[in-house]
């Protein structure tokens, strides 16, 4: 109970700030702008594809929606840590964050509270975002439940993404440098995934195991897979322990 | 902050990092997954399965890619799907630039070509999707070899030839299996080569002589496998010796179907998607059409006696039209009492199980009789599911039900023509509206703010 009046109380200060609404904003057109182009590019080769009978699996579900949620993962990378920024430097700024300690909740209700609010924004923002596919269901048949379950996907990354801006910004009351240093870390979890191939062939595994966004890629395609599903729970977990013993901390010390 | 904290907070961290690993250990170990796709086509499909699940010897896979090339993330996940199913299966990816004495080991000329070794032998694939990996992990771990025998000499389809009115995509497909093809003259012959695995005629125009006649006789009796594709137009002593031999008989005149012309534009390319539950049709679900086509009736209790199935059947509206004058002139109907209402019998299975005289062996003989040659020609065969029913009527022939590799079913091609308004609509509301409402918002509430 006292996590979802935290969760509004978050929202509600979310809200009444322009902020959000231009992250929503800038994320929109971004994500928009790749759906336009992915469906401008299907378009002319749909053209070439009715001239050459041969091609198989032609589908908006693999040339435009696939595609699409795999942009929109990266552009949440840059977007959710100027989200959580706020969560706890700005009560620090503001000096609420003594009085948000005083409260009689425990810690994990605060940190509960804060990643719902973000949850609903991140909601809000992928609906949103999905009023592009929406019309491609009217005029083309991609697949349903691969397009849910890829924005399934999108929602669990984006938690992730949000977990660690979370913890991080409880760590500083400067915002800048909590959406730098998130941003950071997010980036260099997203190119573990790269330089897998530079890594001797015993980290390998251990490397792409801790990427964010190759555990995603199932998901866009429309698998769901257990190790991928624990790997981002497991990951939110660990990042709100963390923040409950960065608060407890703290507290302890307040 | 003191050791005694500082230590319960990092004994509480490593604990907590220590339960988290090793559940996602465990996930990983379970690997367990569920494709929502309507074609699963991010799964393996059955057969490959059952051929992992068969695989006694170990196979190893090499791919010479280099890192980042855009088809080698796909055939990593394809390979990970490989080695959950088999202990006995294990890929590795080879960069060729930096090994490139493994690439010259294996005469490896440009990446993307994949290697299975099994022990001493070895298969090159190039691209490979899972019908090319699961057929070369066949080839490489099964030793035997089949050979199939093309009769040629009654004006039947050429064995080597070129060009869309030739069958160069169905012999590159069975040589892809490892069947060795070759022609047979069978007037010069005394005996089928013991070393046939099938016999294969396909659109005979010519009649047979006596003494070849014969010889199909003989090999028919002695558990011989047949694969007959007829022209559909022509009629020959062929159909008598299948009357006799097959107790099938060969109706006169060509199928017209009024379902195919919606479908493929022609009356006479009569569609089958009607199978009767048999080995070679099993779960197959595609669509085969047959470029003019005539039909076969079973003869009157021969089935009590052999094993004789329809192995497709046209739809209830097609008819066998047999004036074929009136057919020519384009005025063709059907007519009560000459032709035939469907369904028809396009293509037949016939078994026959027997033992041998002098061992007492059981020797099985089999037949796959279509009424059209059209559908295997390099025209046609790439239609629909045209080249699964070939292939695998072939496979069925040589007994070896492993590589019945039907192909997974393949979404239609779904393509994409936006009118201007509807243009307008997909590009302005993600791209303009929505954001532009956002930022309203956002002034909205900074001027609200700013009253405040």
């Amino acid at each position: 109970m006292h996590t979802l009046t935290l969760a509004r109380k978050d929202w509600m200060i979310l809200f009444r700030s322009p902020l959000a609404y231009i992250v929503l904003g800038c994320f929109l057109f971004i994500s928009g702008y790749f759906f336009v182009s992915l469906v401008g590019q299907f378009q002319l080769f749909s053209l070439q594809v009715m001239q050459n009978p041969g091609v198989e699996n032609f589908t908006p579900q693999e040339w435009v929606i696939r595609p699409f949620l795999q942009n929109a993962g990266v552009i949440l990378l840059f977007f959710i840590p100027l989200l959580t920024m706020r969560a706890f430097s700005e009560e620090k700024r503001m000096g609420t964050f003594e009085l948000l300690l005083s409260y009689p909740v425990q810690e994990y209700q605060i940190v509960l509270g804060k990643l719902l609010a973000v949850a609903g924004f991140l909601t809000i923002a992928l609906v949103l975002s999905g009023v592009g596919p929406a019309f491609l269901f009217v005029y083309a048949q991609p697949e349903l439940l691969p397009t849910v379950t890829g924005y399934f996907g999108l929602l669990l990354l984006a938690l992730s993404f949000a977990s660690i801006g979370i913890f991080i910004s409880s760590l500083t009351e400067n915002q800048i440098v909590s959406a730098t240093l998130s941003f950071g870390a997010l980036l260099l979890l997203w190119l573990l995934s790269w330089v897998k191939e530079l890594v001797p062939e015993f980290f390998k595994p251990v490397v792409e195991a801790l990427s964010l966004l190759s555990h995603f890629d199932s998901f866009t395609k429309g698998v769901l897979s257990v190790p991928d599903l624990t790997y981002y729970f497991t990951f939110i977990l660990a990042f709100v322990g963390l923040t409950m013993l960065s608060l407890e901390n703290q507290r302890w010390r307040a | 902050m003191t050791w005694k904290k500082f230590g319960q907070l990092s004994g509480t961290i490593i604990v907590g990092l220590a339960v988290l690993v090793g559940l996602n250990v465990l996930a990983n170990k379970a690997d367990l997954q569920y494709d929502t796709t309507k074609n699963k086509r991010y799964s393996l499909s059955k057969q490959t399965v059952k051929v992992l699940k068969h695989l006694e010897r170990p196979v190893k896979v090499l791919c010479f890619y280099r890192p980042g090339e855009a088809e080698r993330k796909n055939l990593e996940d394809l390979l990970k799907l490989y080695a959950k199913e088999s202990a006995n299966f294990s890929f590795e990816f080879v960069d060729p630039d930096r090994s490139p004495f493994r690439a010259k080991e294996f005469k490896v000329r440009q990446t993307g070509e994949v290697i299975l070794l099994s022990e001493n032998r070895q298969e090159k694939i190039l691209f490979p999707d899972e019908e090319k990996l699961t057929n070369g992990l066949i080839r490489v771990s099964n030793p035997e070899k089949a050979k199939f025998y093309f009769v040629q000499g009654h004006g039947e389809v050429p064995f080597s030839g070129f060009g869309e009115k030739s069958i160069t995509q169905l012999k590159d497909v069975l040589k892809n299996q490892g069947v060795e093809l070759e022609k047979l003259l069978l007037a010069r012959e005394k005996k089928v080569p013991e070393d046939a695995s099938a016999l294969v005629i396909i659109g005979p125009q010519k009649d047979f002589l006596k003494h070849e006649l014969a010889l199909l006789t003989d090999y028919l009796n002695t558990g011989g496998r047949l694969f007959l594709a007829l022209n559909a137009e022509t009629e020959t002593n062929l159909d008598l010796w299948i009357k006799d031999n097959l107790h099938l008989k060969r109706l006169s005149g060509l199928i017209l179907d009024p379902m195919s012309k919606l479908i493929v534009g022609d009356y006479l390319s009569p569609l089958v998607q009607d199978y009767p539950y048999h080995k070679i049709t099993e779960d197959f679900n595609l669509m085969t059409i047959f470029p003019t086509c005539t039909a076969f009736e079973e003869e009157a209790e021969a089935q009590a006696k052999y094993q004789i199935i329809p192995l497709g059947r046209s739809t209830g509206s097609a008819w066998l039209e047999t004036d074929l004058v009136s057919l020519k002139k384009g005025q063709a109907r059907f007519d009560p009492g000459k032709d035939i209402q469907g369904p028809l019998w396009l293509a037949v299975v016939y078994e026959n199980e027997f033992q041998e005289k002098d061992s007492n062996a059981t020797l099985k003989s089999r037949v796959v009789v279509f009424g059209d040659n059209d559908f295997l020609t390099n025209q046609f065969i790439g239609l629909s599911g045209n080249m699964d029913l070939a292939r695998n009527s072939l496979n069925w022939l040589r007994e070896k039900e492993d590589t019945l590799a039907i192909s997974k079913p393949k979404l239609a091609n779904s393509l994409l023509f936006l009118n201007v308004w509807q243009q307008r609509l997909i590009t302005w509301v993600p791209l303009v509206v929505l954001p532009l409402l956002c930022v309203l918002m956002a002034v909205y509430v900074g001027m609200k703010r700013r009253k405040c």
